[in-house]
C-alpha cells in the first residue's frame, strides 16, 4: 500500500508538472522588480502620459464620487517601500503611499510632499528638503520630517534586508532640522538620489516606530489592508486572491481623489482580465498586443496606447566567438528586419529600437548611427570579419558552417514569436539558428552568473527613470552583476564610471548618452524595438492619464462621467 | 479493523518522510532562486546574496531539510519568501475554495454519471448505450481548459449568462445563490472529464454484476427489475467504484490548478503554480505535504469504505 501511495504521488507531482507547463505559457511571472526585468512582457510598464494621448480629453470640471473596478493581475506582496520588489505592488502602493517626490509624465520629478524640490548645496552633498503643512496619513496624523527620517532610517539600519541599499550608498545621515524640514548629508554627491532615493514611499512612525526594521517587512501594516499611508486613496479591505477595495482620502494634499472607490478585481491571467472587460465586468484593464483589437472591438471601451518604457533585444555572448567582434554583431542586427518583425508579430504595436534607452528620456541620444536592414551589406561585413560564404549559400566560420543557439523564456508570447522569425531571416544570409524556450527560472540560471551557458538570448528591459549604464554594461559587471554578455570596452568603462558622482546635469547627461552611444555603436545587443503598450477603459473615465511609472498613474485625477 | 487502521495511520508515517526528503531534493535542484527573479540592477549583488542568507537558502540542502522538518513537527509552516505572510494562512484562507470547488464537482459527476452509466450497462448496445458512449468519449478527450474558455466565451461573455469568473459578486454580502451561480461553471468543467470516466467504470462494473448468479436468482424470485439492479446490483457494482473515488481525491488539486487558472477561482491549485513560478519553497513544500497528505488519507478512506461495503473482507 505504501509503494502504491508513494507512486500515485510521483503521478500526481508529474501531473502537476505537466499542468504547471502547459498552462505556462498564459501566466505572467509574478514577482517582476519595477525597475529593469528580462521579463518584461509588453504589458508590463505603461506607456506615456495622456496629454498627447489618444484619449478623450477632460470634457469639462471634474466630477467626483463613482466607483470603479480595475481588472489586475495577481495579488501584490507588499506595500512596505524598502521591501516591494515587483510591480503589482509598487502599482497598488501609488495610489495608498505619498512620497517626497514623484514622477510627472515628463519622466522628471516634482515635489509630491515636499514643498519644493530639494535645496542641494554647491558640493553636492547637502539636500535640505521643506515638507507641505497639510499632507495628514489616512488616519489622521499629520506627515511631518520625523516620518520622512523614519523611513529613510529604514534603508540604513544595519538589520535592514531589503533589496534596497545601493541607492543609499552614499547616504551619510538624515535628520529632521525642523518641523517640516528635512536634511540629507552625503559622503560623496550622487546624482541619482533626488530620483532613486527621494521616490520612495513615506512609512508612518507613529504605527511602525516601534518596529525592529527586519520586522517591518512581515508586519500586518506590510502585508495586510492595515496599511496606512499619505496617499490619495486607503485600503479599506483586502481580499487575497479575489479583491482590493479603496476609499478616496478626503485630506488628499494633491489633486483629487475625484473617484470615492476603486476596487481592484484580482484575477488569474490577462485572459481572465480581457474576458471581464468584454463583460462589462471590470472597468480598465491593461491589454496584451495581441488582445488590442479584441478590446477595440468592445461597444463603450476605449484603447489607448502608448510607447512603452522598455525595449528587447538581442544579447550576444562576447565570451564566445565570432560574437566578441562588433563587427559580427553589426552584421547580425543588419540581417534582421526589425520592421517586419513589427508588422508581423506585433501588428504594428511597436517602435524600432537603436538604443539601449528610451527616446523619451534625457538619457537618449540621436547622435548614433542607426544600423540598416541590409541582408546583403551584413554578408559583405561578415566576410570582411573573417567568414566565408561556402557552395551552398552557408557562411562559414573558422571552415565549419556556423550555427548558434538563440535563447528565450516562455513567458513572453511576442519574444517566443519573433525569435524564430529571426531565426528564419538569419537562415537567408545562410547562418543557422537553433531556437530554444525555457521557463523563466530557469532561463535565468542559465543565463546569469555562474553559469552563462548562452550564445544569444532574446530578453527585455523596463528602463529605469533615473538611467544607469553602469550595472548592465560596465566590465566590473561581469562576475557579479548583470552583464552577463559580458560586454567588455575600455571607452565605456571610462563614459560611464562614476557617472552618479558628477553633480552638473549637464555633464552628467552627456556623460550618460555617451556611455550609452558606445553601447549602440559597438552593438552590445542588437535593440529590437519599443513595443507599445496599451490599456482600456470605459468611455465614461474622463482625465485618463497613462505613464511608464504606474499603471495606474494618477488615479486620483481620474474622474467618471454622469 | 481498528488495529487495521492503526497499522495503516502508522504506516503513512514513513511514507510522508519520504516523499518530503524527495520533494525538498528535487526541489531545490530546480533551477533558480526566489531572489533570481528580482532582476534589478538597482539590486547590488550583495544585497541579493544577503536576502539568500537570511532566507537560509546558502546552508547545504540536508541542512535546510532538518530545519524545516523541525518547524513542521512544531506546526510551523514557515512564511512564504515572496509575500512574507504566514504560509498556514495563506492556505487556509484558500482552501475552502478549493474545497467547494472539489466537493461539487464529486456531486456533480456522482448524480450525473452513475445513473447514465447503470443505464448504459441495462441497455447494453441500445441505441442509448451508444449515445452515453460517444458523449463520454467527448467528455474524456475535451482539455479543459479548452472547454472552460469555450464556455466563458460563449455562455459569459457573449450571452451574459454566467459571470466570468471569481467565488462571488465583489463588493456584495454573501448570498447562496450568487455563489452558486459562480460556482456552476467552473464545477462542470472541472466534473466533465470525471464524468465521462465514471460513467464508463459504472457500465464496466454493473456489466459485470449484471450477469453474476445471485442477480438471476433475484429474478427468479420475482423481485421487480428496480429492486434487482438498484439493491442487488448497484451495491456490488459500487464497490470498485469507491476505490476509484478515494484515488480521485487527489487528482482534483491537480485539475483545480487549471480550472482555477481559467476562472479565477482563488483556490489552492492557484496558490501552487504561483508559487512555483516563483520558486516560493515554504509554500510548495506545504502545498506539496499537504497533496501527500491527500493521497495517503484517500487511500486509507477507501480501503475503510470498502470494508464496510464489502462485509467479506477483513483484516
Amino acid at each position: 500500500m505504501g509503494k502504491k501511495a508513494y507512486w500515485l504521488f510521483l503521478a500526481m507531482v508529474l501531473t502537476l508538472g505537466l499542468l504547471a507547463a502547459c498552462n505556462g505559457a498564459e501566466e505572467d511571472v509574478e514577482g517582476e522588480p519595477d525597475d529593469e526585468d528580462p521579463d518584461v512582457e509588453d504589458e508590463e510598464a505603461e506607456g506615456d502620459d495622456g496629454e498627447d494621448g489618444e484619449d478623450g480629453e477632460v470634457a469639462g470640471e471634474p466630477q467626483e464620487g463613482g466607483e470603479i473596478i480595475i481588472g489586475q493581475t495577481g495579488d501584490p506582496n507588499n506595500f512596505h517601500s524598502a521591501y516591494m520588489a515587483d510591480t503589482q505592488s509598487t502599482d497598488v502602493a501609488d495610489m495608498i503611499h505619498a512620497s517626497l517626490l514623484r514622477n510627472n509624465d515628463e519622466m522628471e520629478m516634482e515635489p509630491d510632499i515636499a514643498a519644493d524640490m530639494p535645496e542641494v548645496s554647491d558640493d553636492g552633498l547637502t539636500y535640505t528638503i521643506e515638507l507641505q503643512d497639510d499632507v495628514y496619513f489616512h488616519d489622521g496624523e499629520q506627515v511631518t520630517a520625523d516620518d520622512v527620517v523614519f523611513t529613510y532610517e529604514v534603508f540604513l539600519d544595519e538589520d535592514y534586508t531589503g533589496p534596497r541599499t545601493t541607492q543609499f550608498e552614499y547616504v551619510d545621515s538624515i535628520e529632521a532640522t525642523e518641523e517640516l524640514e528635512v536634511t540629507i548629508e552625503l559622503t560623496e554627491p550622487d546624482a541619482a538620489l533626488e530620483a532613486s532615493a527621494l521616490g520612495f514611499e513615506i512609512m508612518p512612525e507613529h504605527i511602525l516606530g516601534d518596529v525592529a526594521a527586519d520586522e517591518q517587512e512581515e508586519h500586518d501594516f506590510s502585508t495586510s489592508d492595515e496599511v496606512v499611508g499619505a496617499g490619495p486613496y486607503e485600503m479599506t479591505e483586502w481580499d487575497y486572491g479575489t479583491s482590493i477595495t479603496l476609499d478616496a482620502h478626503e485630506d488628499y494634499h494633491n489633486e483629487g481623489p475625484y473617484l470615492d472607490t476603486l476596487t481592484l478585481r484580482i484575477a488569474e491571467d490577462e485572459n481572465a482580465v480581457l474576458a471581464m472587460l468584454q463583460a462589462g465586468e471590470v472597468d480598465h484593464a491593461n491589454i496584451r498586443p495581441q488582445d488590442v483589437e479584441t478590446a477595440e472591438a468592445i461597444d463603450g471601451v476605449n484603447v489607448v496606447a502608448q510607447d512603452g518604457y522598455n525595449y528587447n533585444y538581442i544579447g550576444w555572448n562576447h565570451d564566445r566567438p565570432p560574437f566578441d567582434d562588433p563587427d559580427v554583431r553589426t552584421a547580425m542586427t543588419m540581417a534582421i528586419d526589425r520592421e517586419a518583425i513589427i508588422d508581423g508579430v506585433l501588428q504594428g504595436h511597436a517602435e524600432p529600437a537603436h538604443f539601449p534607452h528610451h527616446p523619451m528620456s534625457w538619457a537618449h541620444t540621436d547622435e548614433v548611427d542607426e544600423v540598416p536592414y541590409d541582408p546583403d551589406g551584413a554578408i559583405e561585413l561578415l566576410e570582411e570579419a573573417g567568414f566565408e560564404q561556402n557552395d551552398e549559400g552557408q557562411m562559414e566560420w573558422e571552415g565549419e558552417p556556423f550555427s548558434f543557439e538563440l535563447l528565450t523564456n516562455q513567458e513572453s508570447h511576442a519574444r517566443v514569436d519573433w525569435v524564430v522569425v529571426v531565426q528564419e531571416m538569419l537562415a537567408d544570409i545562410g547562418i543557422d539558428v537553433q531556437t530554444d524556450t525555457m521557463e523563466f527560472g530557469a532561463y535565468l540560471d542559465r543565463i546569469q552568473t555562474p553559469n552563462y551557458d548562452f550564445d544569444a538570448i532574446a530578453g527585455a528591459w523596463a528602463l529605469s527613470v533615473y538611467p544607469d549604464p553602469e550595472p548592465l554594461f560596465h566590465s566590473d559587471q561581469y562576475e557579479q552583476g548583470q552583464n552577463n554578455i559580458r560586454y567588455d570596452s575600455e571607452e565605456f568603462d571610462e563614459l560611464a564610471e562614476d557617472n552618479r558622482a558628477i553633480v552638473d546635469e549637464d555633464e552628467r547627461t552627456e556623460a550618460v548618452q555617451d556611455a550609452y552611444a558606445q553601447v549602440a555603436e559597438d552593438q552590445a545587443y542588437t535593440f529590437m524595438y519599443y513595443p507599445d503598450v496599451h490599456q482600456a477603459h470605459i468611455d465614461e473615465i474622463q482625465n485618463f492619464q497613462m505613464s511608464p511609472e504606474s499603471d495606474y498613474y494618477r488615479v486620483e485625477e481620474w474622474w467618471l462621467e454622469e | 479493523m481498528t488495529t487495521y487502521i492503526i497499522r495503516r495511520i502508522l504506516m503513512t508515517i514513513p511514507i510522508l518522510i519520504g516523499i518530503s526528503i524527495i520533494s525538498f531534493g528535487i526541489m531545490q535542484f530546480a533551477p533558480g532562486e526566489p531572489t533570481a527573479l528580482d532582476l534589478d540592477p538597482n539590486i547590488s549583488p550583495e544585497d541579493r546574496e544577503e536576502q539568500l542568507d537570511e532566507m537560509g537558502l546558502n546552508d547545504p540542502i540536508p541542512v535546510q531539510y532538518v530545519r524545516w522538518a523541525g518547524n513542521i513537527l512544531q506546526g510551523e509552516l514557515g512564511t512564504s519568501f515572496i509575500t512574507n505572510r504566514d504560509v498556514g494562512s495563506m492556505i487556509w484562507e484558500r482552501l475552502p475554495n478549493t474545497l467547494v470547488l472539489m466537493i461539487s464537482s464529486t456531486i456533480m459527476t456522482m448524480i450525473v454519471a452513475i445513473p447514465i452509466g447503470i443505464i448504459s450497462a441495462m441497455r447494453q448496445y441500445s441505441a442509448r448505450d451508444y449515445v452515453f458512449t460517444f458523449a463520454s468519449f467527448i467528455g474524456v478527450s475535451i482539455p479543459n481548459f479548452w472547454l472552460g474558455l469555450m464556455l466563458i466565451i460563449f455562455l459569459s461573455v457573449q450571452l451574459s449568462l454566467f459571470p466570468v469568473g471569481g467565488v462571488g459578486t465583489l463588493g456584495g454580502d454573501f448570498d447562496i445563490l450568487d455563489r452558486l451561480h459562480h460556482l456552476f461553471l467552473p464545477a462542470l468543467v472541472l466534473a466533465t472529464a470525471d464524468m465521462a470516466q465514471m460513467t464508463r467504470y459504472t457500465r464496466t462494473s454493473m456489466l459485470e454484476v449484471k450477469n453474476q448468479d445471485y442477480i438471476r436468482t433475484a429474478r427468479a424470485k420475482g423481485f421487480k427489475e428496480r429492486r434487482v439492479v438498484y439493491k442487488h446490483g448497484l451495491r456490488n457494482a459500487l464497490m470498485p467504484l469507491i476505490t476509484m473515488f478515494g484515488l480521485l481525491l487527489p487528482t482534483f488539486i491537480g485539475g483545480s490548478v487549471v480550472v482555477e487558472q481559467i476562472f479565477t477561482w482563488p483556490g489552492i491549485g492557484h496558490l501552487f503554480l504561483e508559487s512555483t513560478f516563483q520558486r516560493d519553497y515554504p509554500v510548495i513544500m506545504a502545498l506539496t505535504m499537504f497533496g501527500a497528505g491527500l493521497v495517503v488519507v484517500g487511500n486509507l478512506i477507501a480501503d475503510i469504505l470498502y470494508a464496510i461495503v464489502d462485509p467479506r473482507i477483513e483484516y
